[in-house]
């Protein structure tokens, strides 16, 4: 009889494969049931493939952009604010991959591992976003047929209040929606361009940051300059130029020459300091990387680059934290979308809102902020952004063929009531001053007044 | 109303859970405590005086360290000689070494009596078989488990609330009544075991848990069906009493081992003749308007045609030749039926029945090498199956085709989370074979996680149980029997469970007591009653007393 106990410890190794298994579902459920629950045929979220139970979308305001009733998804009654933030909210059948009905769908209905998809209000969990409704709609009209972007968010808290990007859709429609290019793409997040003039202020930076003296350090322009024996050519002619008055003119030819001084690897490095090559994100939400590779360039490419061509890419919402960052200082108050997330019997969960990231001195951050300010007051012209204290750069970003370049605006208010940095891309609209800022002026002009 | 059902819900679908977690609990709880007698049946005394006891009615001589009567002298074999009680006497055979019975040289099986001296490679032993002194027999402590059953019966009256509160506007008669009859049953077995001296705890607790789920699946799914599986209940009970009550006598079952195994393989036989299919697998019988799995019963009949033809197999091969002969035979038959669940199932069980028996590994390995042979040639001659092994791992590719139900069953899952999301509020039910093949999504979907691992939690303490009944256990037809029957409950839940996750290729078997079902649900019962016979002790029976606390 012991040695026929002794066998039956083949019993004790089947249960023990038997729990291995058990645990390696349970694993599984914990590690992946979200996607698994939150799959498109799940009849306790989706009816028809359409997500039908989540919880309320409102904006700072409390505008409901969507919401369920019935087991019916509705959106906002209008169809401007539907179209303006449709982005943002996202569609029903996650085409936006970075809406909020798409990266916050466990949030939205509330899924969690304990209590999977029941909710006792039987409605998933409410969000209330910073954008306004209303701004984005400003901003959208704004855009009008032009296909492009505009981010705009408190530099001092970091709540992005608009977030539109063109061409749009209307989310609430379920037809003729897929035909046109690129419609689902969020450009803020996700959106990559070439940078034109923009990228000048990288490669200030770096001079502020690097190069002692840097007042000291002059260079000429004779409608452009010749670069290991291949010209580089400016839009003017500038003369001797220091670092300041270059930046006023945007002159290509002096900022190619701070580039070579300044070295590939210094450059490199500022620029990574504010968020080049580098995966970003915004509540989880991750955005397309702003890329700035130069190590294998020859010098005029590496001229080229120091002033936005050659092969640079940016992200615009990279370049409004960078932004961000210089109106903060140095440092960059991270933007984020989602305020807080409830359910009936409280807020379930709030964002870590508040992240701070360092980017540059505070010296750096003051000096480059009054040099956009004066190529506000001495070039594009105060008058067109009364009231904003308007510090900006613009940027013309030829993309190689025979297409209208995009256009660039970005920058920062410094009035204490509209603390706000702001991004504006408008594809294929020609030279930054114009299109872009005009944009610009109108939306920041239309933005409501922080306290 | 709907805020009523509402709040009850939000409030038991936490309760429910932590019942369950309190009823694993108790059940450790008692087996820790649980004290199985142990009585010295016989015994050999050296010269010297020094005894080797044997507590069960047959006990093996040899060097080898598992042997009950441990002889360490080099001109030993491992494995001598055996000795073991039948028809009342003690007898003694030869395993391989050399054996003298009162100087007397013995080839065949021979009777021991009280003070027969044995001779063993030149050690010679004194036999006693009487006037045993009396160890205490009432040590068998057991806990009297009535406050784990008081612990059930709240966990049954929330689940079935909470259910009838679901169910309110058109609440089927019969709901509650079946709800209420479970109840009343287990008390009335309760209370009948008490009278009886019998204990009830161990291997009944989890058959009740995982009964009562399957009555609550069943009450969501199929309320119309409900007395039907309430009366298959009823009728497994009774049928698992019944075969404990045979299995008692395991001399007349192994006389009777060649009638057994005929009616099996005879009944099985017909249905590969006469069968009609059900849902993929030709493995119906009708008789009238009544169906039934034979296979369902060749399971049971494995374990008593195994358990008999072993027990004293030690000495006869051809016993063994006649069990490999039998499993060859009704596995022919299931292939024929294209019932692949229930072939894995009954070759796992007989790899484990063997096992606890074969010391020949070269034949263990032999049978191992001839079942990756027959699974190749299964795949070649079925195409579907070996469907089944593409879509395997990669349901999510064919989520709406072959890998269907896997799919879906992973989504309610995830949709239960760990607390479920209430009885009756499940989506999977709507899938076909979710109360029975998928009836693990339904668990986890409407009970919650937590409520489906404790389910199948409860085939491993039934395992484990298994185990400490195989040590204690009369003889070896019971130790066999009682592990080939836990192997069988693990390895079918297993196939459920893994098989409906994604784990395993999806075979299509029940989860035993929880899967709606006819011959299952009974054929699961009769399972218990090895259970049953196992709990019986080497002692006898006029001496059986168990002292509760």
């Amino acid at each position: 009889m012991k040695r026929i106990s002794f066998h039956s410890l083949a019993v004790i190794v089947v249960a023990l494969l038997f729990c291995a298994g058990l645990g390696l579902f349970y694993g599984r459920l914990a590690l992946v049931g979200d996607a698994w629950a939150t799959y498109p045929t799940n009849r306790h979220l989706y009816k028809d493939g359409h997500l039908v139970k989540a919880g309320e979308i409102t904006d700072r305001d409390g505008t409901v952009l969507a919401y369920t009733r019935k087991g019916t998804r509705y959106f906002h009654e209008d169809i401007r604010i539907r179209q303006a933030t449709a982005h943002t909210v996202g569609d029903l059948d996650g085409f936006v991959s970075t809406g909020v009905h798409s990266a916050f769908l466990n949030e939205l209905t509330g899924y969690d591992l304990i209590n999977g998809t029941y909710n006792m209000s039987g409605e998933g969990h409410d969000m209330r976003l910073t954008v306004d409704a209303d701004l984005s709609v400003t901003a959208c009209q704004a855009l009008g047929n032009r296909a492009g972007t505009v981010g705009i968010y408190n530099y001092k808290t970091g709540e992005i209040l608009c977030m539109v990007s063109t061409p749009t859709f209307d989310p609430a429609s379920e037809t003729g929606l897929a035909e046109e290019k690129g419609v689902y793409v969020n450009r803020l997040l996700s959106g990559s361009y070439a940078p034109g003039s923009i990228f000048k202020l990288v490669t200030a930076l770096s001079a502020l940051e690097n190069l002692d003296d840097v007042a000291s350090h002059r260079y000429t322009c004779a409608r452009g300059v010749t670069i290991g024996g291949e010209w580089l050519s400016c839009l003017g002619n500038h003369g001797k130029v220091d670092l300041e008055s270059a930046l006023v003119k945007s002159c290509n030819a002096a900022f190619a020459q701070f580039a070579l001084t300044l070295g590939r690897s210094r450059l490199t490095k500022t620029a990574e300091k504010v968020g080049f090559n580098q995966t970003l994100t915004m509540d989880g939400i991750a955005c397309t990387q702003s890329c700035y590779q130069v190590e294998k360039s020859n010098d005029i490419d590496f001229g080229w680059s120091g002033i936005g061509q050659h092969n640079d890419t940016v992200n615009p919402f990279q370049f409004l934290t960078f932004m961000g960052g210089i109106a903060g200082g140095g440092t960059c108050v991270w933007p984020y979308l989602v305020e807080d997330i409830s359910s009936f019997s409280g807020t379930v969960k709030t964002m870590s809102n508040g992240k701070r990231v360092s980017m540059m001195s505070k010296d750096a951050a003051a000096t480059l902020s009054d040099m956009m300010r004066k190529d506000v007051t001495d070039h594009y012209g105060d008058g067109n952004f009364a009231g904003l204290e308007l510090c900006a750069k613009t940027g013309t970003a030829e993309i190689g063929d025979q297409s209208t370049p995009h256009s660039w605006f970005v920058g920062f208010c410094r009035a204490p009531d509209k603390p706000y940095a702001f991004v504006v891309v408008v594809e294929n609209a020609g030279a930054g001053l114009g299109v872009a800022s005009h944009i610009a002026a109108r939306v920041l002009k239309a933005a409501p007044k922080w306290s | 109303m709907e805020t009523v059902y509402a709040l009850y819900l939000a409030i038991s679908r936490w309760v429910l859970p932590l019942l369950s977690c309190l009823l694993v609990f108790l059940w450790i709880r008692y087996f820790r405590l649980s004290r199985p007698p142990r009585q010295t049946v016989a015994r050999f005394v050296t010269r010297e005086g020094d005894p080797s006891n044997l507590y069960a009615q047959e006990g093996l001589i040899g060097r080898s360290k598992h042997c009950d009567i441990l002889l360490p002298l080099p001109t030993v074999e491992k494995r001598h000689a055996v000795v073991y009680q039948k028809k009342g006497n003690w007898w003694i055979a030869s395993l391989g070494g050399e054996v003298w019975v009162n100087e007397e040289y013995i080839e065949e099986e021979t009777i021991l009596l009280h003070g027969d001296m044995v001779a063993i490679a030149e050690q010679e032993l004194m036999f006693e078989c009487n006037d045993l002194e009396e160890e205490d027999v009432y040590s068998y402590r057991m806990p009297s488990g009535a406050l784990s059953l008081i612990v059930l019966t709240v966990f049954q009256l929330v689940m079935g609330g909470q259910i009838c509160l679901r169910f309110l506007d058109a609440l089927p008669t019969m709901l509650p009544i079946c709800f209420g009859a479970l109840v009343v049953g287990q008390w009335i077995y309760f209370a009948a075991t008490r009278l009886m001296h019998r204990p009830m705890l161990l291997a009944e607790l989890p058959i009740l848990y995982l009964v009562t789920l399957g009555t609550a699946v069943c009450a969501c799914a199929t309320p119309d069906v409900l007395l039907k599986q309430l009366f298959c209940i009823g009728v497994g009970v009774v049928g698992c009493l019944c075969l404990a009550f045979l299995l008692r006598y395991h001399e007349f079952c192994y006389g009777a081992r060649y009638v057994f195994a005929l009616i099996t393989v005879g009944v099985m036989a017909v249905t590969v003749v006469f069968g009609t299919r059900i849902y993929g697998a030709r493995n119906w019988l009708s008789i009238g308007s009544y169906s039934f799995q034979p296979s369902e019963f060749a399971k049971v009949a494995l374990l008593l045609v195994g358990g008999c033809c072993l027990y004293v197999s030690l000495t006869k091969w051809k016993n063994r030749w006649f069990f490999l002969f039998f499993c060859a035979a009704v596995m022919g038959t299931l292939v024929l039926m294209v019932d692949f669940g229930a072939i894995a199932i009954f070759f796992v069980t007989m790899l484990v029945i063997l096992l606890m028996r074969m010391t020949d590994w070269r034949l263990v390995t032999a049978i191992g090498l001839g079942a990756v042979a027959a699974g190749t040639v299964v795949l070649l001659l079925y195409p579907h199956i070996a469907d089944r092994f593409s879509v395997w791992t990669n349901v999510w590719q064919y989520a709406s085709s072959t890998g269907y139900q896997q799919t879906r069953t992973m989504i309610a899952a995830a949709s239960g989370g760990l607390l479920g999301v209430g009885g009756g509020n499940g989506t999977l039910l709507s899938v076909a074979a979710a109360d029975t093949d998928l009836v693990f999504g339904v668990l986890c979907e409407e009970w919650g996680g937590i409520i489906a691992l404790c389910a199948a939690m409860c085939f491993v303490a039934l395992g484990f149980y298994a185990v400490r009944l195989a040590r204690f256990a009369a003889c070896g037809f019971y130790a066999t029997t009682v592990c080939g029957a836990a192997v069988m409950m693990l390895f079918q839940t297993a196939l459920n469970i893994f098989g409906s996750t994604d784990l395993l290729p999806l075979t299509g078997v029940t989860m035993m007591f929880v899967s709606r079902g006819g011959t299952s649900l009974i054929a699961a019962f009769l399972l218990l009653a090895f259970f049953k016979a196992a709990e019986r002790p080497a002692c006898g029976l006029e001496t059986e007393r168990r002292r509760y606390y």
